[in-house]
């Protein structure tokens, strides 16, 4: 994924920035610009605060740039405050919003931007793996973190290994709902990340539709999604487990504690969906694995 | 000798003002070639939602030239993607291919001025600059028609007197 230039993503402004302050493409993890005020870049692990201020005219040329100068070809996905990349990558917006009959029509005078670089690690699943399989079967999975530890890295690193398959695990079809491309990475419809030879990826799809469309149409054995959340997605999971398929997810939160304060999510961790539950921690580095613990809470790392 | 001279002196002022003429033509034709390339950039980014160097690329294939190869120079700039926004991009070749053009000083104004207006928010505010610039175009179209009725026939017969009136000054 990370064979492509990452500074051509960026207009001539935000790229000689990037290079004369010694940026290297592969360690950048973060950019987050806003209008007036300085640049900020996480790079390596760490953020640097730039003495580089844009206007909003500027912001928007950016926009506009990293957008393919055709904006008006993503405003579905504008609409819900976010711009996908080739590779993978993803740019968070913010600015005003236009509503139209009280909900959001599109977001106008973007004045934020979050620019998040995706970040294919293999093996980094490789310590997890091995917990989430009861003998030669796989455990229904949710991974949980707060954003920016790693999760979907992870979810990636695990559909991968486990559509290829290893020595004691025979490889599984994978079906995977990539509804902001940042799992597959595609472009035009082909992955540029590797999640794998038995992977049918559905992108840009939303989540609770797409579930529905793999389990009719691709026949997996698994299933993966990311960042699930609303009532729709939930259902959703609950009829692909119930259809014979494992379930591969994440979702936002810190503790089990916030997640049993969910709605719909309190209600399936309390009755025991999951079989494993995966919890990410930043104390070292984003991917950072805490805790595994089994659907009764259980720790299963001992 | 003499009538030799005086058939170059009319067949010259002569075909400078078919020349004349025909630039009028020309500049109709372009500014029709125009409406067509907005009518197929509005149903790529209409129903397709074509990113615009795709859309570019599109557009130049169902175009002649001159306007052909300024749709696919500036699609292949925009791939490139160099770091240069798209009016700049837009600007450059516009500016480049001028040379070829028959349009008036302000037909290539409002031609840039497009440039400025792509690559909007969502696509009704896309189409709407299409939009846009279709009227002016319409406008502009409407005037040259207009204006090409009496001035053609006026620049022929420019062109034949001036030439009578230069032979007959000589002679």
């Amino acid at each position: 994924m990370k064979e492509h230039n990452i500074f051509s993503l960026f207009p001539g402004m935000l790229r000689e920035t990037l290079v004369c302050a010694g940026f290297r493409q592969e360690d950048l993890q973060e950019i987050r610009i806003r209008a007036e005020r300085p640049l900020i870049v996480r790079s390596g692990g760490r953020e640097r605060v730039l003495e580089r201020y844009f206007t909003g005219e500027e912001v928007g040329e950016i926009l506009a740039y990293l957008g393919n100068y055709s904006l008006y070809a993503w405003e579905d996905e504008i609409r819900q405050g976010f711009l996908s990349l080739p590779g993978g990558h993803r740019v968070g917006l913010a600015g005003k919003t236009v509503l139209e009959d009280g909900r959001v029509h599109t977001l106008t005078e973007i004045s934020s931007l979050n620019i998040r670089f995706a970040h294919e690690v293999r093996g980094c699943a490789d310590t997890v793996l091995p917990y989430l399989w009861e003998g030669r079967r796989l455990c229904h999975t949710l991974f949980v973190s707060a954003p920016g530890r790693g999760k979907t890295t992870l979810l990636r690193d695990c559909i991968r290994q486990i559509s290829d398959g290893d020595s004691s695990h025979p490889g599984m079809t994978v079906g995977l709902v990539d509804e902001r491309s940042e799992i597959a990475g595609s472009f035009r419809g082909i992955p540029g990340n590797d999640v794998g030879l038995r992977t049918d990826v559905l992108d840009a799809c939303p989540k609770a539709e797409g579930l529905m469309m793999l389990i009719r149409s691709m026949a997996p054995d698994v299933v993966a999604v990311d960042e699930v959340g609303s009532p729709a997605d939930l259902a959703a999971m609950r009829h692909a487990m119930n259809c014979g398929c494992v379930l591969l997810a994440t979702v936002h939160g810190d503790s089990m504690e916030e997640l049993r304060r969910k709605p719909v999510l309190g209600e399936m961790v309390e009755a025991a969906f999951f079989e494993r539950y995966v919890l990410l921690e930043n104390r070292i580095a984003p991917g950072c694995v805490g805790q595994i613990l089994d659907g009764q809470c259980r720790d299963v790392k001992g | 000798m003499r009538w030799i001279g005086i058939f170059c002196i009319l067949a010259g002022t002569g075909g400078i003002g078919l020349r004349m003429a025909q630039e009028l033509d020309l500049r109709i034709r372009e500014l029709q070639l125009l409406q067509q390339i907005v009518l197929l950039l509005n149903g790529e980014i209409r129903y397709l939602h074509r990113p615009l160097p795709e859309a570019f690329g599109s557009v130049a294939e169902q175009t002649e030239p001159p306007f052909r190869n300024f749709l696919l120079r500036t699609a292949e700039d925009l791939r490139r993607r160099n770091g240069q926004s798209a009016r700049l991009i837009w600007g450059r070749n516009l500016k480049s291919c001028s040379g070829e053009l028959h349009l008036t000083v302000q037909d290539l104004r409002e031609l840039g001025e497009l440039g400025a207006m792509l690559g909007c928010l969502d696509v009704k505010q896309q189409l709407g600059a299409l939009d846009y610039y279709q009227e002016n175009l319409n406008r502009a179209l409407d005037d040259a028609v207009e204006d090409a009725k009496g001035r053609k026939k006026l620049y022929r017969y420019l062109g034949i007197l001036s030439g009578v009136a230069v032979v007959i000054f000589i002679l």
